[in-house]
């Protein structure tokens, strides 16, 4: 493993000790051997540092550990949601990717994420500054179309390509990439109307259906 | 070309020997396709406003100019690469090449969506004309639709009608009957990786197919199933050039086949539709869109539902029909009338009693075979099919379909099930035959096992509310019984039977007004069904009767039920209901109704009588469609278990009801 991405490990782990288990200043002891002889690199390099007898991150470290917290949580949902690899794979391809994505890539994987707010084991990204972004300008999301309001309009962005039998039959009844879609029921099942066809689905099938919100006119 | 004048061209039965042109049908579903099946041969075939309901493949003749043409109408079809069975009935009829004409029937107003469609046909260099039906919704919606364009982007002959008015039905049928190839038709362009492996896979494909070998290449290329194997079981190809085509192509696309390819070809239809389908400016929210919000509301959808349910079902069908129509039947027409002047002809003028006993008297062909096939089953499945027909032209069923589907996902099915189920409480015999447009093997046998079991179909459901309708308690316990039962076993099978969860996905038809037409043409077909098959299994019935009657078999047989009877604390008169049920449902049904007007049954064991009756063997009729659906092994299996099972549940409710001393 290359040095930057030792750090980056490292940092991961303590982000999830420091800020999402105890917080604030915790024994060196919770990293295992290797980790823990990299401590030291951290500290020279003004990442973390010891106070009180345990570690805490720096200004920097903590902006850093952040930054890689959310390349690797948002690389998980990149395998998990659209290229839908197994639990596993998933994993392994994630750690590699996280090292690799450049800060523009970050924000493209981002948007077309929909600026998710949890990784796939549910525990929280780091919002980013596309996510602010987006939010302000009136959330060009993608998301699955079980996750619109009722009402609400959008573009279909991607059929999840996950079981090719689930997207052949809505590929087939023409909902598909580009087409303007208005989602009008979500209980008891999921209704929606695309070109001038109505159409109801179960929540399966709803979210394997991803929209590009608040687009309303046609895209060509 | 030689012509036979004559063939039985039932629903099935292949017609290939007529040496007529032959005309296709095919399309997405409910474009449709049934109404100009009937509008271009005369006959009727049931046109409704459900996705799927077109199951056989209906044939018939047309007539254009003095000559005489083959019309075969095809099952709903999204694709040339299937997904349902339908689809797949669909696809071999084209595969198998016969068709002079296909007429790809669109709904004009989705003609963007449907175009797909289109254009594999065209592609696989089959014959087509396109058909643009329900132009006049069209253009009452402001669409305008340019056929010339079309026909010059498309290279085939384009046709817009109505063809519930007939309009353009005319010009559709000189446009068949001058029909010629085009030279040059439209096709696709699926981006050099694709079209590289179309192009080296193409020379392999069988060539003597109904499809081009373009198209069996594309499919191919797609994963179908269907195409593979045929491919792999020739001896042009080799598995190695097969397999590393494959996979070379697989290496350069971004994304999977089977979805780049239908991603270009709509690209293409979009194209197309950019210059031909001009949409209005902005669309109006009419009341029947707002009606419909409401139907697929559970706060609204619910009373609606109900509503429908009191006076669709109770009111018109129970009360109406089953009361009404059958008092005024059987007890004036039959009861005053008839059965006295056969009895008293019988007596006077036949001397040999067993000849009388067989057409008159208690168990006569006429005295109880016809008696009960018009005056008791007649106006109620009649009102129940006036009743369905109306409420599936009006295109409810789907919105019902959708505010069901979570509850018949935990029974291990899904919401596409609520045609056959309600069908059921019609007929379950033909609801068993529709039992086919589920997609999975499960699901059919789930649901043909709830058939056979707790729905009562609409003769059976007549009588029993006949029965206790002057006993609301026991009506109450029969229908929790029911429903509960149908939840119960639905679940417990779904357990039983692992299977992937169903998906459920429904095209949602606009909500119109039903048309008495159409109406009267469903409700007829289906009451012609109904009637071919159950007048001779009546008179069938009767006749057993009476043989078992006078050679004392049938003493026999009600002797062993005897104390069945006993233990579910029924009289043992019922046994002879019970016997007549298995030959209809309804029958042993209309059995148990003489026998409570007689004053023979209490609360409690009316609750047990109509309990153990609905739950009680499928008839004869469906038991045989049962076989022919689902296999002879899964039939007796199934048989086996709803014997014992009903008179276990009656003998539980006896007992339930007497420890806690309730009396209905």
């Amino acid at each position: 493993m290359k040095t930057n991405e030792r750090i980056e490990e490292t940092l991961e782990k303590l982000w999830e000790q420091l800020e999402e288990n105890t917080g604030g200043n915790i024994s060196p002891e919770i990293l295992d051997p290797e980790q823990n002889a990299f401590l030291d690199t951290l500290v020279e390099k003004g990442l973390v540092e010891i106070f009180q007898g345990g570690i805490r991150f720096t200004k920097t470290g903590r902006e850093e550990a952040r930054l890689a917290i959310r390349r690797h949580r948002l690389s998980e949902r990149l395998f998990h949601d659209i290229i839908e690899t197994n639990q596993d794979d998933m994993e392994e391809a994630a750690c590699q990717m996280e090292h690799v994505v450049k800060k523009e890539i970050e924000e493209e994987i981002c948007r077309l994420l929909g600026h998710p707010e949890t990784c796939p084991h549910g525990k929280p990204i780091p919002a980013g500054a596309c996510c602010q972004k987006a939010r302000l300008s009136g959330d060009k999301f993608v998301a699955p179309l079980a996750s619109l309001k009722r009402g609400e309009k959008g573009v279909i962005a991607y059929i999840k390509a996950g079981d090719s039998k689930k997207l052949q039959k809505l590929m087939a009844m023409g909902i598909l990439p580009g087409n303007p879609i208005t989602l009008t029921h979500a209980f008891p099942s999921f209704v929606f109307t695309v070109g001038y066809s109505q159409y109801a689905v179960d929540r399966d099938m709803a979210d394997a259906i991803y929209v590009k919100r608040g687009v309303h006119d046609h895209v060509k | 070309m030689s012509k036979q004048s004559s063939c039985g061209c039932h629903a099935g039965e292949s017609c290939e020997k007529t040496g007529l042109r032959s005309i296709v049908m095919v399309g997405n579903p409910n474009v449709g396709k049934s109404a100009l099946f009937n509008r271009l041969t005369g006959s009727y075939v049931t046109v409704s406003n459900y996705p799927g309901t077109t199951v056989e493949v209906s044939q018939g003749k047309c007539k254009i100019d003095g000559e005489e043409f083959f019309v075969e109408d095809t099952p709903g079809m999204y694709s040339l690469l299937p997904i349902t069975e339908e689809e797949r009935v669909s696809r071999d009829i084209l595969f198998a090449g016969k068709a002079d004409v296909v007429l790809c029937v669109v709904d004009a107003k989705n003609l963007k969506r449907m175009l797909t469609l289109t254009l594999q046909l065209v592609e696989a260099s089959l014959p087509v004309i396109l058909v643009l039906n329900m132009m006049d919704e069209a253009n009452r919606l402001g669409i305008q639709i340019d056929e010339g364009e079309l026909e010059k982007r498309l290279g085939i002959p384009v046709v817009g009608i109505s063809a519930l008015s007939g309009k353009g039905v005319d010009i559709l049928k000189s446009r068949i009957r001058s029909y010629h190839r085009q030279e040059t038709t439209a096709e696709v362009f699926y981006g050099d990786a694709v079209e590289g492996a179309v192009n080296a896979l193409a020379p392999l494909m069988p060539a003597e197919a109904g499809l081009s070998q373009r198209a069996l290449a594309l499919l191919f290329i797609q994963n179908d199933s269907n195409i593979a194997a045929l491919v792999r079981s020739t001896e042009v190809s080799s598995p190695d050039f097969l397999e590393s085509t494959l996979a070379e192509l697989d290496k350069k696309l971004t994304e999977p086949v089977s979805y780049t390819v239908p991603m270009m070809q709509h690209n293409t239809a979009e194209d197309i539709c950019n210059e031909a389908f001009n949409p209005p400016a902005e669309r109006k929210r009419s009341f029947a869109q707002r009606l419909s919000d409401w139907t697929m509301e559970p706060l609204t959808g619910i009373p609606i539902l109900l509503i429908v349910l009191y006076y669709g079902l109770y009111k018109f069908v129970g009360e109406f029909g089953a009361g009404t129509i059958v008092g005024f039947l059987e007890e004036d027409i039959f009861g005053k009338y008839l059965s006295p002047w056969i009895n008293d002809t019988l007596n006077a003028y036949v001397p040999w009693i067993p000849l009388r006993e067989l057409i008159g008297m208690q168990y006569g062909i006429v005295t109880l075979g016809i008696r009960y096939a018009i005056a008791i089953i007649l106006p109620i499945v009649g009102t129940f099919f006036i009743a369905f027909s109306i409420i599936e032209d009006t295109g409810y069923l789907p919105r019902l379909a959708m505010m069901v589907d979570r509850i018949f996902k935990k029974i291990g099915l899904n919401g596409r099930a609520v045609i056959p189920m309600t069908l059921g409480f019609g007929c379950d015999t033909m609801a068993t035959m529709v039992t086919r447009t589920l997609e999975t093997k499960r699901e059919r046998i789930i649901a043909t096992l709830l058939l056979a079991l707790a729905i009562p179909c609409s003769a059976q459901l007549g009588v029993v509310l006949g029965m206790v309708a002057n006993n609301r308690a026991a009506m109450g316990v029969w229908a929790a019984f029911m429903i509960g039962i149908f939840l119960l076993v639905g679940f417990l099978t779904a357990r039983l039977m692992p299977g992937d969860r169903p998906n459920f996905y429904m095209e949602v038809p606009p909500l119109r007004m039903p048309r008495p037409g159409a109406v009267f043409i469903k409700t007829y077909t289906r009451m012609q069904w109904y009637f071919m098959e159950i007048l001779p299994m009546f008179i069938l019935a009767s006749v057993m009767i009476w043989l078992g009657n006078i050679t004392d078999t049938f003493k026999v047989v009600v002797s062993w039920l005897t104390p069945v009877m006993n233990w579910i604390g029924l009289p043992k008169e019922a046994a002879v209901a019970f016997l007549f049920g298995f030959f209809r449902r309804d029958y042993g049904a209309a059995g148990l109704y003489d026998l409570q007007k007689a004053g023979a049954l209490s609360g409690n064991q009316l609750a047990v009588a109509v309990i153990t009756l609905t739950l009680f063997v499928p008839c004869i009729a469906q038991f045989l469609m049962m076989k022919k659906e689902r296999g002879l092994k899964m039939a007796c299996t199934m048989a086996l278990f709803i014997f014992p099972f009903a008179f276990l549940v009656g003998g539980l409710v006896n007992v339930l009801l007497k420890l806690t001393g309730i009396q209905l």
